[in-house]
């Protein structure tokens, strides 16, 4: 990166620094996780490794081009970004379009290559929460106007999202979205009644779902069977265990080979552990909370309160998956399909991060001098 | 510009400030969550973690060593071990799978496809051929594919191949013992199991079996039978040409010590080789000497003889009016064989001429409670005790349940159920002078070559007195010598004995078949110091169906033989000896 650039146009530099640091270590674990089983399945070791670097390759592109594109455009575009994202997720349940893996239609197939909308769709949220904050500042107070909308906006993400299913996202994008309403202000009141209401759907989500319910009781009591349910957690918890203080070194996981299931996407963070020990696994912590600290303290210095909104909302999109996905791998969070930003393997969840974190440089480069 | 001014206006920075860093306090004390959970995992259970995940990765296979063999009672080996190669592989480690596939599928002659299948599974080991014998996979190991290994193991081997296999039993690939003696005595049998373990290292790349015990194996157990592989051959050999000859279904013989009651050979046709077991029907697999129940027909005539005589009510010289072939049982007519027309009958006419009517008036005399007493007495409709699978207790009902016409029928042997080693054991008790003893196939059990333990003849209890055991074997002796068993003669000893032809019971019409028999002969020799008692049943032959005609010879031939061979002195020698003198 050109360092030289970076000092003109003052923007975040601990902030770029980090993310720099993450997708670079997401490279070589996604390389040293995959390696294996890409030698196995397509034959050619480098074939995860190929892909991931492209898409930082393509990222980077992304977030050096958003850094220099004032956010405030974005304002004006968010109703386009936000429909397009919506049509995006109705058409995932379009057979022919969308794509199904596992069980689940999460993917969009554009010419061979596959997008989730999914990913966009927590972009344009934020998007959408900070406007509506901006534009209904004076009514945060009102039910009806203050509140509803944002509320109805997110239930049209929420539900195509749930019904993919994708479980881990939906949960993400209200926790974000009720986030950054109280950060604005919003009536705690509000907040508290719309959490009740939603606890029963949550709870019929899960006993709806037998794989889900399975999940509870296995982050529960992973031990209890160790054979089926609990079967990941315990894994996880081997590759934790066997890293140490120092790990076992990059590429030399056992767990990640035939035991750990997703090891280069929602269980990266175990051979993580694995590989480079308790001092590999609290640096990752480390710079995810220098990221949140840094996102914070833009949003805290923006230029407006559209800027701020954005800020929050691209930080908490960030911070609580990172937190979520180790949350999940150590055993603190049941099982959930997410990923862990910058790090885990997969195009779509890195391109809008780094989307994400053009924005938040761009932002961070236009500072009300206070 | 200025409409943005205005609305920051309205956010206020200090209620910000104070919302981020209680989020900011939020995601904090989750951080450190995790990092304690990680400082749990990683620093304080990092050796016990370390071991448990070790343990998956290691799997024991338990591989059977030193089997115990079974012996005949001169320790000939009538189930031994041979060392075999199994086949596995490590799935991952097969580099060229359809390659491997294709070679293996050839070499082992197994299904290509299902090779493939295990070979593509995601287990690091799979079993692909058990118990192959080593010059079998001899171009296998040259051709030394990736990931596909060999570990010896021992395989159950029967050098005798179908000799003696409903007695001997067989085995399952794990050595598991699946019949006769073999299931009988499996936990006697067991060898050592060694726990194999296999192991790969941190790359799950190498597979290998870790030995702990090999070769040497001790506390291993043999059984000595009580059969002896001579007999049990000629035994084999006679039935087998008999049952050809007449096309029958079936045939089952039985040589036993009448005095110990030890079983020199059970015989059952057709036959399997246990060596590959599974190539039989269920049924082929079958000792019927003691799991199956057969009506047995007139055979069952010396009973009751025996016990109106041991009971009192008759002689042998007594007579009895038989009807001139015509009885009417309740509603039913009692007619003799081949449409005999007999008048008045000795007790011992009617057994040698083979007289139902003659029976039935027997039986009556007697008396249902005595009989029933007596055939009790003899064994049956009970279980004999006898250490091999699947023994049946025949079928005989209570007497309580008997109908006019039970004791009529169950005088000449019908609607009374009996296994042949049931039959064998009774009329060793008449031969033997009167005791009933418990039938016995094995000898003793070995340890390290050792005698552990050895069985020792046992009576079940005097069932007739000598006085009457006499009677009846003189009676039995006409049988050969003028009656219906001709055919049982033996140059040079005298034979006692009983033909049966029983009709078969036609489940499907419920009558008694005019065209299926079962032909039979019991009998012993030398009749007055009787050293084998010799059962022979033949299932439905075609053609002749005649007890004396079918089982007869075969009787005859089994006995010359088993007399020659266990030097028992006949009346020629005897001569031969005198004129010596």
């Amino acid at each position: 990166m050109n360092r030289q650039k970076l000092k003109q146009l003052h923007c975040d530099s601990i902030l770029f620094f980090t993310i720099t640091v993450l997708v670079f270590i997401g490279l070589v674990m996604v390389f040293s996780s995959s390696g294996i089983y890409a030698m196995e399945k397509y034959n050619d070791p480098y074939y995860f490794l190929k892909r991931q670097a492209m898409w930082v390759a393509l990222g980077t592109v992304i977030m050096l081009t958003m850094r220099k594109i004032d956010y405030r455009y974005m304002e004006k575009y968010t109703y386009l970004i936000m429909g397009t994202t919506f049509l995006m997720l109705i058409a995932v349940m379009m057979p022919g379009l969308g794509k199904e893996v596992g069980g689940a239609r999460r993917w969009l197939t554009l010419g061979g290559l596959t997008f989730q909308p999914s990913e966009l769709a927590k972009f344009a949220l934020v998007l959408f929460i900070a406007k509506s904050l901006v534009k209904r500042s004076d009514q945060l107070k009102n039910f009806a106007y203050g509140y509803l909308p944002k509320l109805i906006v997110l239930g049209f993400f929420f539900v195509p999202i749930l019904f993919q299913p994708d479980f881990g996202t939906a949960m993400i994008i209200c926790t974000v979205t009720f986030s950054m309403l109280m950060i604005a202000g919003l009536r705690t009141k509000f907040l508290v009644y719309s959490v009740l209401a939603i606890i029963p759907f949550i709870v019929a989500a899960i006993m709806g779902a037998e794989y889900r319910t399975r999940r509870i009781l296995a982050f529960l009591d992973p031990w209890q069977d160790p054979s089926d349910t609990g079967f990941q957690a315990i894994q996880s918890f081997y590759a934790f265990g066997r890293g140490g203080i120092f790990g076992s070194g990059i590429g030399a996981s056992s767990q990640k080979l035939f035991y750990l299931p997703e090891a280069h996407t929602d269980f990266i963070f175990s051979v993580i552990g694995e590989e480079l020990g308790f001092i590999g696994t609290l640096i990752i912590v480390l710079l995810f909370s220098v990221l949140i600290w840094r996102g914070f303290v833009i949003a805290y210095r923006a230029k407006d309160s559209f800027g701020a909104h954005v800020a929050i909302g691209l930080t908490l999109l960030l911070g609580i998956q990172a937190f979520v996905n180790m949350g999940v791998a150590v055993g603190l969070l049941p099982t959930k399909g997410l990923t862990l930003p910058f790090i885990s393997m997969g195009g779509s969840s890195l391109l809008v991060l780094m989307l994400s974190m053009g924005v938040l440089l761009n932002i961070s480069e236009q500072p009300v001098q206070r | 510009m200025a409409r943005n001014k205005e609305k920051n206006s309205h956010v206020n920075q200090n209620s910000l400030k104070g919302r981020l860093i209680l989020v900011s306090i939020l995601f904090a004390l989750f951080g450190a969550g995790i990092v304690g959970r990680l400082f749990s995992l990683q620093v304080m259970q990092h050796d016990d973690l370390v071991s448990r995940s070790e343990k998956q990765h290691q799997r024991t296979v338990e591989i059977h060593y030193g089997r115990g063999s079974v012996f005949d009672r001169n320790m000939n080996e009538l189930a031994t071990n041979i060392k075999a190669e199994s086949v596995y592989a490590t799935p991952q480690k097969v580099v060229d799978k359809k390659r491997a596939a294709r070679v293996l599928a050839k070499a082992l002659n197994l299904n290509h496809k299902s090779i493939y299948k295990k070979l593509n599974s995601k287990r690091h080991f799979v079993w692909l051929k058990r118990q192959v014998l080593p010059a079998e996979i001899a171009r296998l190991r040259k051709s030394s594919l990736p990931g596909i290994n060999f570990i010896s193991e021992d395989k159950r081997f029967f050098p005798k191949r179908e000799l003696a296999s409903g007695v001997v039993g067989f085995n399952g690939v794990d050595n598991q013992g699946l019949g006769g003696i073999e299931q009988r005595y499996d936990s006697t049998l067991k060898g050592n199991v060694v726990k194999a373990v296999m192991e790969k290292d941190a790359r799950g790349k190498l597979v290998q079996f870790n030995k702990q015990a090999n070769g040497q194996v001790s506390g291993s157990r043999s059984v000595v039978l009580a059969i002896d592989e001579v007999i049990q051959f000629f035994t084999e050999h006679h039935l087998k040409k008999q049952v050809a000859k007449h096309q029958a279904e079936s045939g089952v013989a039985i040589v036993m010590n009448p005095n110990t009651g030890e079983l020199y050979a059970i015989a059952n046709v057709p036959q399997y080789n246990p060596n590959n077991f599974s190539a039989y029907k269920r049924n082929l697999r079958r000792n019927h000497a003691v799991s199956s129940v057969y009506e047995p027909g007139s055979i069952f005539k010396p009973i009751v003889a025996a016990a109106s005589i041991d009971a009192g009510v008759a002689r042998p010289q007594d007579t009895f009016f038989c009807e001139n072939g015509k009885f009417k049982v309740g509603n039913k007519t009692v007619g003799e064989a081949v449409n005999h027309k007999y008048g008045w009958l000795t007790l011992q006419d009617i057994i040698v001429k083979s007289s139902n009517i003659g029976s039935i008036k027997i039986a009556r005399q007697l008396g249902k409670q005595s009989y029933y007493d007596y055939i009790r007495k003899f064994g049956f409709g009970q279980k004999t005790g006898i250490e091999l699978p699947g023994e049946e207790g025949g079928l005989l009902h209570e007497l309580s349940a008997w109908d006019p016409m039970s004791l009529a029928s169950i005088s000449f042997g019908q609607g009374i159920g009996v296994t042949p080693l049931q039959m064998t054991n009774a009329i060793s008790a008449i031969a033997n002078g009167g005791t009933l003893m418990v039938p016995r196939i094995t000898r003793a059990i070995l340890k390290d070559g050792q005698i552990e333990k050895r069985f020792e003849p046992k009576a079940v209890r005097r069932v007739i007195s000598i006085q009457s055991s006499r009677q009846v074997i003189d009676i039995l002796k006409h049988v050969v010598k003028d009656g219906t068993g001709k055919n049982a003669a033996v140059k040079g000893y005298e034979v006692a004995g009983k033909t049966g032809t029983a009709q078969k019971y036609d489940a499907k019409t419920g009558r008694y078949s005019k065209t299926a028999y079962v032909s039979s002969f019991i009998g012993f020799a030398p009749a007055d110091a009787a050293k084998v008692a010799i059962l022979v049943m033949i299932d439905n032959p075609k053609g002749v169906h005649y007890g004396g005609s079918v089982a007869a010879p075969v009787f005859s031939n089994i006995a010359r033989e088993t007399l020659r061979y266990l030097n028992v002195p006949s009346s020629d020698q005897r001569v031969y000896i005198l004129d010596r003198a």
